[in-house]
């Protein structure tokens, strides 16, 4: 192993620990929460886990691509909690009826709640820069 | 080498091949459940065939990649590995493999995206990749200059560890709790740990090359260097591309554009070395394994031009959330990935028998099926994602299922060149399993 080349690598390694563990530590601020930081989140993400709803669903455009987006679904114009709740109990032809207790299909519409508020995965809420990035509006 | 090691090298193909064909078959299932089909009476959700379909595949890449480093790290080094040591390595990934396709089955999950398997078949999977460590890592260091493939197989193995245990972060509650951060970590782990198979398969395409060629110049030139440091520092940083639309840290966002840019310095190198490519595919194309190293390096450009332009946020903007993104990762996991370890394979065969014409005429069949019909896979899946693009411009507050009628017909394109995909690469998969275990094949250890 040539001695130089180590060194670019272990260099590399510290600059990729160095970002990595900035990553982990530093919270984000969000202008619902005042941090992104909630117990609730954290159960019903495992409850959206354990049925597999990322098979066919995505949050922020990440996920199976059978079924639509669903990060800003609660606060859709006519999807109320009631809604959800009876959508995910009934299925519908494309989608299976999920058997979930009531503790968790509570756990999972307020996950989606509060996945909404985090904030939008619509394209038209962004500004596009002349340098090809993108704003939020 | 003795038979022992032979039979490990073996075993670890017949593997990999078997969960190719197994990967391939259920993603056809899985593209079935687009029209309500319940293909041959099987009646699987989705929930059950898309992990089933994403883990087969991804675990042939990975075995595959296992498979070729045992074979070339040996051919390399002449430094036997520890047979009892990968045997044991490969009933950990079995065990694994078990529990993980009877949990989809039962339709018990837990995981996240890509690993959906509840998290403890993270253990023996774990195990089993240190054990592989052990064995490479222990002929690695008793050689002292290092061509560029053994510096990508160094890499690819540690940092496969590192961000496949990053991916578990989630786990804690304190990473959890922040969807923001997790979601961010998330990306970062998948994004690497892509990055960090890809260097275990260039490291064999490279490896191939040079014995293709039959000298070691391209492998221990100052731009081999640059370019494995090059794709190193890209596995480490370049993955924001997944996640420009989340809300996290703008600096995430910065980062990842301006490290996915210098991949235009691939695009670039490729370009310039066409014409040699051209000259030695020219003189080389009746050579199996060439053959698939060819088409990995024309899918490497198409792959390339496209990726580069989805990692523009403006342009990513649109193509996130559709199958744009599809077409990127099985256009780049079968086009390249899959090619370059069909290379790998087809050479570990080739080097010991002789193909008779038949079997080559009808591997020549084989392959064309595969590229033909790839493409057209690949061009439905990003035309029912920029059909999608154009509909969110046109329609406002349009339903799901209007937005699915549009797609249908690039599904149906998709579903059924998917189909003759599946066909082509089981049927060459099952014709490497017979070449591999004929008892031609032995004889010429
Ligand atoms: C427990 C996990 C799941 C949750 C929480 C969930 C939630 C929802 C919700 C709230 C909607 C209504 C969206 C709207 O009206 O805008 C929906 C629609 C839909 N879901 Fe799911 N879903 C889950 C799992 C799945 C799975 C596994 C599939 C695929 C087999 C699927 C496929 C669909 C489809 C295709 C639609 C669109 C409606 C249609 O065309 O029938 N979902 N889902
Ligand atoms: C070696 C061959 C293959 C590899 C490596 C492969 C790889 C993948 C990967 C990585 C994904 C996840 C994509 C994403 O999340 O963006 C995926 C999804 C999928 N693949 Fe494949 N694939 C292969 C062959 C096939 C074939 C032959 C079909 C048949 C039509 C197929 C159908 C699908 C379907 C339906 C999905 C799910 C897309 C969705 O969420 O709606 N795949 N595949």
């Amino acid at each position: 192993m040539n001695p130089k080349k180590f060194l670019v690598f272990i260099l590399l390694c510290v600059l990729y620990f160095l970002f990595s563990v900035w990553i982990y530590i530093t919270p984000v601020k969000l202008s619902a929460f005042e941090y992104d930081r909630s117990a609730e989140i954290g159960e019903g993400h495992l409850v959206f886990q354990k049925y597999n709803c990322q098979a066919c669903h995505q949050l922020y455009g990440l996920g199976g691509y059978l079924g639509p987006d669903l990060t800003n679904v609660s606060s859709q114009k006519g999807k109320s909690s009631n809604y959800i709740k009876a959508y995910i109990k009934a299925g519908s032809a494309k989608m299976p009826a999920f058997n979930m207790s009531s503790e968790e299909l509570e756990s999972i519409v307020r996950f989606l709640e509060l996945v909404d508020k985090t904030g939008t995965s619509l394209p038209d809420n962004y500004l596009i820069k002349f340098d090809g990035r993108v704003i939020r509006k | 080498m003795r038979l022992s090691h032979f039979k490990i090298q073996k075993l670890y193909w017949n593997t990999a091949l078997i969960l190719l064909v197994i990967g391939v078959w259920f993603g056809v299932l899985a593209s079935s459940k687009y029209f309500d089909l319940d293909i041959a009476g099987v009646h699987l959700e989705m929930v059950s065939l898309r992990p089933i379909h994403v883990t087969a595949v991804t675990m042939w890449i990975v075995t595959g990649a296992i498979s070729c480093v045992y074979i070339y790290l040996y051919s390399a080094t002449k430094i036997e590995f520890s047979v009892p040591l990968a045997f044991f390595q490969w009933l950990m990934l079995i065990f694994a493999l078990m529990g993980i396709f009877s949990s989809y089955f039962i339709q018990k999950f837990g995981g996240r995206e890509y690993w959906e398997f509840p998290p403890v078949f993270a253990l023996p999977l774990l195990g089993s990749w240190i054990l592989f460590l052990f064995n490479l890592y222990k002929s690695l260091f008793k050689v002292s200059n290092w061509p560029v493939y053994f510096w990508m197989w160094f890499a690819g193995g540690c940092f496969f560890l590192l961000t496949f245990l990053e991916n578990y972060l989630w786990i804690f509650p304190f990473i959890r709790e922040q969807y923001i951060i997790d979601t961010t970590i998330q990306w970062k782990s998948n994004g690497s740990l892509v990055g960090s198979w890809n260097q275990l398969i260039y490291g064999t395409a490279f490896y191939l090359m040079d014995k293709i060629k039959g000298d070691t110049g391209t492998s221990t030139s100052r731009s081999a260097y640059f370019f494995y440091m090059l794709g190193l520092f890209n596995l480490m940083f370049n993955w924001g591309h997944h996640i420009y639309s989340l809300p996290t840290h703008n600096i995430v966002r910065t980062v990842g554009y301006l490290v996915s840019m210098t991949e235009w310095i691939f695009l670039l190198k490729i370009l310039f070395s066409w014409r040699s490519t051209i000259d030695s595919a020219t003189k080389n194309f009746h050579y199996l394994p060439f053959k698939f190293l060819m088409a990995a390096d024309a899918w490497l450009l198409l792959n390339l031009i496209q990726a580069l332009l989805m990692s523009i946020p403006a342009f990513n903007l649109f193509t996130h959330g559709t199958h744009v993104t599809v077409a990127h990762a099985m256009g780049t996991t079968i086009g390249i990935n899959s090619m370059i370890l069909l290379a790998g394979c087809s050479e570990f065969i080739c080097s010991r028998i002789c193909l008779s014409d038949k079997v080559t005429t009808m591997i020549s069949y084989l392959f064309w099926t595969i590229q033909i019909s790839l493409f057209v896979f690949v061009v439905s899946l990003d035309s029912a994602g920029i059909c999608k693009i154009i509909w969110q411009y046109q329609v406002t507050n349009g339903s799901f299922t209007d937005l699915s009628l549009k797609l249908k017909p690039w599904i149906i394109i998709f579903a059924s060149s998917g189909t003759f995909l599946a066909v082509g690469l089981s049927a060459l998969a099952l014709v490497l399993i017979w070449m591999l275990n004929s008892p031609k094949t032995i004889k010429r250890i």
